[in-house]
Parts: C-alpha cells; structure tokens; sequence
C-alpha cells in the first residue's frame, strides 16, 4: 500500500501545493466563509489521482503488480485522508500567521472548519466508489452531481444551525458535540463506503 | 516435468470473443512464444494468468499457483510483466518509478535498477512523457527485470519499436533466460523475434490454440514445397497445409513431411512460414 500512496503524492504533489497556496489566499480574504470552501478542496484531491491513472492506464499495470484489491482501494482513501491531513495543516498553520498581523479578519471558527473537514471527509467517501466503478471522465460529472447535493446540504445545515451568522460574526456557531456526531455520520459513511469501492473496482475490472 | 505455466482448457467468453479450451504448458527454463493476429487472444490468456481477469472454464497454474488463489500476489513477486505499454505515469520519473517499485516488491533490487537504467542510457530525473516509446518500453523492462522474477510474461513488449531497439531488448530476454530455471512467456505479432528466442512456439487464432510445439520439433516437421501446380495437387490433400500459387503458375506449400512421398525435396521453413501457411489453410477450410 506504501508504495501506492507513494506514487499518487508524486501524481499529486505540484496541486498539493497549488491548493496549500489556495488556502493561505483565502486566507487573506476579510470573510470566514473561504476557510470551509478551502477544506472542502481536499475532497478533489483523489479525483486527480484517478484522472492521471485513466489517462496512463495504470489500472492495466496495477492489476498485473502484487498489490490486493483491498490495497488499491485503501490506498486511494489514505491519500484523500493523508492530502486532508496535510491541508488543513496549512489552513491551521496559516490561520496562526494570520492571527499576528495586525488586521482582524471574520475568520470562521474552529468547531465550524472542523465540521467542514467531516464533510470533506464524507464527500470523499461518496465519492470513492464512483471513481471506483467508472472512469475518471464520467466519474466526474457524478462527483459535481454528489458536489451540488453536499453544498446544499452544507447550505442548509449552515442555515439551520445558525452557523453561518456565527461565521460572519466571528463567534461560535457549533458545539462540539455536534461536531463529533458529523464525524461519527462521516466514520459511519467511510464503513460503508470502502467495502462498497471494492465491489465497484472488481466489477470494473473483472 | 516442472512448469511455470500451464493451462489446461481455459475458457473465457466475452461478448464478441471466446478464448476457447486453450492448453498451453511452458517449461521452467524455457522461452514460449504466443503468437497470433491482433485480436487472437494473446493479451487474453496474459491477463488470466496475471489473474487481471477470471477464466469462466478450465485451470491455469502460475509458478505452481493458481491466480484465482488468495495467496497468488506471493507468485507476482516472482513475475516480471512487460505490456505492450509502459503504463506508468507521464509525470514520473524513472527514479521515482524505481522508489515505488521498491515499497512494491519484496525482492527490489535497486542496484539492479540502476545498472538497467545506465546500460539503456535512461535519464533517472527525466520525466516519463518526455521519454520515446523505445525508451519508455525499456523503462518497463528495466523494471520486469530487477526484482529477481523467476518467470517473465511480455505482451507484445517489442511492438512498435525500431528493429535496432529491439534487437537490445531481444538481447537482454535472452540473458535472463539463460540464467538457471527462468522462463519466459512472450507474447508478440513479429514472428522473426520469436524465432530468435523461443524454445517452442504456441499459435493462437481467433481464439483458439492452433499448435504449440517445440521450435525445433516444429521445424523439423514440415517442409516448403516449391515446384507446380501439377506436381502440388499430385500431393495427398492431408499432406498440404497450406499453399500459395503464383501468377506464374508456380506453387508455394507447407507440408507434413510424414505424409508427402520421402522424395520430395522440401526447404526448411521458418516458424513465420509454418505460421503463415497455416493460416492460409485455415482460411482455405
């Protein structure tokens, strides 16, 4: 699996740092509400792992390799965790800088990016198994269906716990508790979704 | 008789082709050639013996292991694979590719490697997509060939490429084959390749195994009939495998030196003849 994970961040290694730069701009920006859409780029991360393998066919490579179908799988799902890692890494690292220039900024606040975060987490693992099932290209237009579903969701669940005016105002908008349970849903979903990715790569590719 | 590969009666049905009851046994320390037309079955009966697709009939053994086995990813360690591309990523290097090949297989060699990738004269921080075919094809096989495999399976490894690239590579499967109990399995369209490597010949056509025989057994079996048209159809029909008549009304002809009269003169063919012919017959047929 190592080696996988290996060769996606040699795939993925000038976005990483497109995306890292992404953040530190919004960063920049004098409302809150860029830092959650920031978080949320993570989750397109695997989609262009899965674009370069279409466009080399290294499926038909990888299925001649010693590495089991569970390992392709996970590998996938540790580099949309892994690059999620890493870039809210910079987005808490960059949040810090910010906090010691002199200007104030309504920066959103910790429990909402990290409720941002299990989104990303639950977009990724929606998303996995249709980039399992199909090609990148189709996959695609799946994944900005399942983005338009998610943003709602996002936009209503803003709406109804308020957390938007908390954004804006730069207070506390969600518990932590509330926090844990979205990452519970998003732990939940994973469960599901990795088993469900590895029936959709075997019919792919049987 | 120990194998390296074996299949016995395998089947598998797509919706437009049938690789039909194909048996095939390759001898460790061997070199077998599949040859055949585009769209025979060569890339087929590959990838069910990488285990890549599932046979719907019949059994295949890998170095002593089924594909269809949980434990067949231990075989792949000993599988050195060269397809017809080298599908790595454009945006790798070869020095990259070489680190993950070593999380990959247990037995990387990376000196190995190295020494591959300075005798074909591979930049190492090059990337991938600036490399030519013939550069590209030599990537993979400096890959194939530096984890210590016992069995190197190549689908059409030396396509497309320039008859003095190829003549390298040649070159270098037969340096792995004269080391104790390798074996290879070659699959390729260009026949003279095959000649020069090969120990025994398997053909396939349309999905089914026409012959697979030892080279030189091959060979030794039939014969090229030159002479006229008279003389050729004076020649029993099961003895004529295929033949070729001339504008002229010459005859050109494969036949079974068993069945033609002791004396005949025949030439000796070459494996293309002997393939050529029997598709000329078969189509005749």
């Amino acid at each position: 699996m190592k080696a996988l994970i290996r060769k996606d961040f040699y795939l993925l290694k000038k976005q990483l740092w497109l995306y890292a730069l992404v953040i530190v701009a919004f960063q920049c920006l004098p409302s809150g509400a860029g830092d959650l859409i920031a978080v949320l780029y993570a989750a397109l991360l695997p989609s262009s792992a899965f674009a370069y393998d279409d466009l080399c066919k290294w499926d038909m490579m990888e299925l001649m390799l010693p590495y089991s179908t569970r390992e392709i799988v996970l590998s996938r799902y540790c580099v949309g965790w892994l690059g999620t890692l890493f870039l809210t890494a910079v987005w808490a690292l960059s949040r810090r800088l910010m906090s010691w220039l002199p200007f104030t900024r309504n920066a959103a606040d910790v429990p909402t990016l990290f409720a941002g975060l299990s989104l990303t987490l639950c977009f990724l693992a929606l998303s996995m198994p249709v980039y399992f099932r199909f090609s990148a290209e189709k996959s695609r237009l799946i994944r900005t269906l399942v983005l338009i579903i998610v943003s709602a969701a996002i936009a209503g669940g803003i709406a109804a716990t308020g957390a938007g005016t908390a954004i804006g105002a730069g207070r506390q908008g969600l518990s932590w508790g509330l926090v844990g349970t979205f990452y519970l849903f998003a732990a939940a979903l994973t469960a599901v979704s990795i088993p469900l990715s590895i029936l959709a790569w075997k019919r792919r590719h049987r | 008789m120990p194998y390296a590969v074996t299949l016995d009666q395998v089947t598998k049905a797509f919706r437009d082709f049938t690789l039909d009851h194909v048996t095939l046994r390759v001898p460790e320390g061997t070199v077998c050639g599949l040859v055949g037309e585009n769209g025979a079955g060569k890339t087929t009966v590959i990838r069910l013996l990488m285990g890549a697709i599932r046979a719907d009939g019949g059994e295949i053994s890998v170095l002593g292991r089924s594909p269809d086995a949980p434990d067949f990813r231990e075989a792949k360690e000993d599988i050195g694979i060269v397809l017809d591309e080298a599908y790595f990523p454009e945006v790798m290097t070869a020095a990259q590719v070489g680190s993950v090949m070593r999380d990959t297989y247990r037995r990387w060699d990376a000196a190995q490697y190295a020494g591959y990738l300075r005798r074909f004269e591979l930049p190492d921080r090059k990337p991938f997509k600036e490399y030519s075919r013939g550069m590209r094809m030599k990537l993979a096989i400096s890959v194939a060939l530096s984890h210590h495999a016992k069995l190197l399976v190549l689908d059409e490894a030396t396509a497309g490429l320039d008859p003095i690239v190829r003549d390298e590579i040649i070159e270098t499967f037969r340096e792995f084959a004269l080391q104790d109990g390798r074996s290879i399995l070659i699959s390729s369209h260009i026949v003279s390749d095959l000649e020069k490597l090969c120990d025994s010949i398997a053909f396939l056509r349309r999905g089914k195994l026409l012959f697979c025989e030892e080279k030189d057994r091959l060979l030794e079996q039939y014969g090229i009939f030159k002479g006229t048209a008279e003389q050729a159809d004076s020649l029993l029909p099961d003895a004529v495998i295929g033949r070729e008549d001339s504008a002229y009304g010459g005859v050109r002809a494969l036949v079974r030196r068993d069945a033609a009269p002791s004396t005949l003169t025949l030439e000796r063919p070459t494996v293309e003849d002997v393939i050529l012919f029997t598709v000329k017959g078969a189509k005749r047929i």
